[in-house]
């Protein structure tokens, strides 16, 4: 039975996870508050299908209560969820597939992992703006899927490099080759005009 | 910053954890730039370029409707409610499981002050596409088959709604108006009826759902079994909970938002089922609504009864017509009967 719960909304990730430990419902809500927006942001971009995200998500927060005897301590809840989360959602992506023997791909990897510019206030006018975000968008195609997720879990998920690598499961130097190269393909094709760089640089100055 | 950023390249920049944060806070941290580009005045086109390359790096969010959160939280919290009330029966009352098995009785009688065309548009982004509708007009009823073979005895002026296939592990149906249910037994998918204001899970029994919208409290009421009743708001992710045991029932008034628990009359709840009118100090709004429904007609009083209508009475599958032979000599009125009309006059 829930009643009105306590406000948990100022402790930290670490703090509700003990709490969620101790039988806290309301803790795992926090949690589930706090991330599911991301969570679903990330899954749509691997599974390209809500219903999926959705039902995974479920089960991956299900879960976490029914065992939250057996959860370990978690230096990073943030990453640790992201983990679980994929993990879980690859699973099912794979067992789809094998069950509509669509995929003939064992690779768990093999999702596309689109990423689409947004739309931002910052540039001077809408055409340089409109220019910048179809060579960004020309930039992120010619990535591969995990570069792109990389990209995706550091530059807009704001991961650490270390968090990153926890979450994709491999090497934090992986990550680092990973995304230079991702970088250098972005940098080759955006090609920023040094003059607009050196025009914006007058804000700080 | 202790690290040389003298010999940074733009991707250096683009890998330095205090870089990045900095470029991010961009303009509120002007200080901390000014000293930067200051110290590495040979480095300002690199970090210009780092920083723009991050906030290029922004990109479209598939965002979750509000709906879908709200959603997903029902159904975890559905689940773990369902969960927790499984361990425990199976820890302490195995052997009622024998029992749950046999017959179990829920009654919900759920009222709220909105229109039918209000429920259409609130649920629809709920139900998926593959949804089946059925309803029946007034003075209509109908027996429904659920995808998983569960039985449903739809009363007339009522509408429900279910995927063509139950998803697995999870069967859910919409109702508006009033329902009896026979569910199929499966643990492992609980069943959940949604109405406007409340829903009601169980885990495989035979239940009572009803649900119409002139009047502004919800009830659920329960005849052996257990389950488990929740509200639905959006606005408010702790929603309340209450596990219903046998006799008792909840009410949810709309104003207070609150859930209480009592007792109820079962004769009275599941008297439609047996084709029976069951009227308790019912007033002429009373009766007057129940026989509309009843037997789909128009009903207009005239002029207000002198004394205030109190009956107490039930009719067993009767025509209308001698309904209101038996009323109009009890309750003293005159009446007119068209083909879907009725007109009551009060002497």
């Amino acid at each position: 039975m829930i009643e009105e719960g306590p406000d948990h909304s100022k402790l930290s990730d670490g703090q509700l996870w003990t709490q969620l430990k101790a039988n806290d419902q309301h803790a795992l809500n926090t949690i589930y508050l706090r991330y599911i927006r991301s969570l679903y942001n990330y899954g749509f971009k691997i599974a390209q299908d809500d219903k999926l995200v959705e039902d995974v998500i479920q089960d991956l927060f299900v879960d976490f209560w029914e065992k939250r005897h057996r959860l370990s301590d978690v230096e990073n809840v943030e990453a640790y969820l992201f983990k679980a989360f994929k993990r879980r959602l690859l699973r099912e992506i794979h067992r789809l597939k094998k069950r509509t023997s669509l995929g003939l791909s064992d690779d768990l990897l093999d999702y596309e992992f689109p990423l689409q510019p947004s739309i931002q206030s910052e540039f001077i006018n809408e055409e340089e703006q409109r220019s910048q975000q179809d060579r960004l968008a020309e930039a992120l195609k010619r990535l591969t899927p995990r570069q792109r997720e990389a990209i995706f879990l550091k530059y807009q998920q704001k991961l650490s490099f270390a968090e990153v690598a926890q979450v994709m499961e491999i090497e934090t130097k992986a990550i680092y080759k990973l995304m230079s190269r991702a970088i250098n393909t972005l940098k080759e094709n955006m090609k920023l005009g040094m003059l607009a760089c050196t025009l914006l640089l007058s804000d700080f100055l | 910053m202790e690290k040389d950023y003298s010999k940074y390249t733009v991707q250096d920049f683009l890998f330095d954890e205090a870089f990045i944060l900095l470029a991010y806070r961009g303009t509120e941290e002007k200080e901390i730039w000014h000293t930067l580009l200051k110290e590495h005045p040979e480095k300002t086109i690199e970090m210009e370029e780092a920083r723009r390359i991050l906030h290029s790096m922004t990109f479209a969010e598939d965002e979750i409707s509000e709906a879908q959160l709200t959603s997903i939280a029902d159904k975890v919290k559905q689940q773990i409610t369902a969960g927790e009330y499984q361990k425990k029966r199976k820890n302490q009352l195995s052997s009622l499981y024998k029992i749950a098995a046999s017959l179990v009785i829920l009654a919900i009688i759920c009222f709220g002050t909105y229109r039918f065309i209000d429920f259409d548009e609130e649920t629809s982004t709920d139900i998926p596409l593959a949804a089946v509708h059925k309803s029946n007009p007034r003075g209509q009823k109908s027996k429904v088959t659920l995808p998983d073979g569960s039985k449903v005895m739809l009363n007339s002026e009522s509408k429900i709604s279910f995927p063509k296939k139950f998803d697995h592990g999870l069967r859910e149906v919409h109702l508006e108006g009033e329902a009896f249910f026979e569910i199929k037994k499966d643990l492992e998918a609980p069943f959940i009826v949604y109405t406007k204001a409340l829903k009601a899970t169980v885990l495989g029994t035979s239940f009572n759902v009803r649900s119409f919208p002139e009047e502004d409290y919800t009830n659920v009421a329960l005849s052996t079994g257990k389950v488990s009743v929740a509200t639905i708001d959006s606005s408010d992710i702790q929603n309340k909970v209450v596990v219903l045991e046998p006799g008792r029932q909840a009410v949810y008034h709309k104003g207070s938002s609150k859930i209480s628990e009592g007792s109820f009359d079962m004769e009275e709840i599941l008297a439609w089922k047996n084709k029976t009118i069951y009227f308790k100090q019912a007033n002429m709004a009373d009766i007057e609504n129940k026989l509309e429904r009843w037997y789909g007609v128009d009903i207009t009083v005239e002029n207000t009864a002198r004394k205030k209508v109190s009956l107490s009475t039930t009719f067993k599958d009767q025509p209308l017509s001698s309904v209101l032979k038996s009323l109009a000599f009890t309750l003293k009125f005159d009446y007119q009967k068209g083909k879907n009309e009725v007109i009551i006059r009060f002497k």
